[in-house]
């Protein structure tokens, strides 16, 4: 006789497959990591998509809960760094926790630019909690299209 | 079973995956005869949001748009999905004392204790 091990339904594979999966997914569903640079200097990255367009990259970064008057943004060279300290209002000091999981303090997060953006005419805006920059390209860098000429 | 049926099968599981849902991040207080609870939904509108009580189960559900602009990815850390979370209340919650509001992409809800569960105060008299 051979041991198999039990399967509830033999007859559906997919459900054994799906079930790793979860399992794998479930190792991968930590929310966001919160990295620690030292033991006292708790700071973390937010994540970010960096999408390139044909005229211009667009930098976007989840804040919530962040106010725009404690975000900054700046380009340094070919530097751009997103900046600022995220605070939760906590008025009553009786209140009574009884979870969190809400990050608290400053961030920061710093990529290197591609050549050819220009500077001078970045747009950053903060709406419902997601940062959205965007950094246009410098004309000499844009995609051009060269018409064919027929004889 | 046939083979066309375990095609469709896994095609439904497909669907079911490509809808992805994220958990969102929250604490939770009680203060003042009241529990707060507050969810990190960055991304979300208020017409995407979806909050009801079912079953003693306070059920929230954030539809974020997708991006609207196609480009190509150079970095792609953020996790694409709604957000979606279900509570488990207790029957110290008044159910009719609720109330949601959203700023920031932070998602308050204020669900208000039943009057019977208030500490109350006794006066001692004197004499």
């Amino acid at each position: 006789m051979d041991l198999v091990k039990w399967n509830r339904d033999v007859m559906d594979p997919f459900k054994e497959l799906d079930r790793i999966q979860d399992e794998i997914n479930r190792l991968f569903d930590f929310p966001r990591l919160i990295e620690t640079e030292g033991i006292f200097d708790r700071t973390f990255s937010p994540a970010v998509d960096v999408v390139e367009h044909a005229d211009d990259y667009t930098v976007i970064c989840d804040l919530p809960g962040v106010d725009p008057k404690d975000l900054q943004v700046s380009v340094e060279g070919d530097v751009l760094t997103i900046k600022g300290e995220k605070k939760y209002e906590t008025k009553e000091k009786d209140a009574k926790y009884y979870r969190n999981e809400l990050f608290e303090g400053s961030f920061q997060r710093t990529l290197s630019l591609p050549y050819g953006v220009d500077a001078d005419k970045v747009d950053a805006r903060l709406k419902d909690g997601v940062l959205t920059i965007v950094l246009p390209k410098k004309e000499e860098v844009k995609p051009k299209q060269i018409e064919i000429k027929t004889k | 079973m046939k083979g066309k049926e375990i095609e469709k099968r896994a095609e439904k599981r497909t669907e079911e995956r490509s809808e992805r849902r994220l958990r969102p991040l929250y604490r939770v207080h009680e203060t003042d005869g009241k529990v707060i609870v507050e969810l990190e939904m960055p991304g979300v509108t208020k017409d995407g949001l979806e909050i009801k009580i079912e079953n003693n189960e306070l059920h929230i559900l954030g539809r974020r748009e997708p991006a609207t602009k196609e480009g190509e990815y150079l970095i792609k850390e953020r996790r694409e999905g709604d957000f979606y979370r279900v509570f488990t209340l207790d029957n110290t919650i008044d159910q009719d004392k609720v109330d949601a509001s959203l700023s920031n992409g932070l998602l308050t809800i204020t669900l208000g204790l039943k009057e019977s569960e208030k500490p109350k105060l006794i006066t001692v008299k004197t004499g």
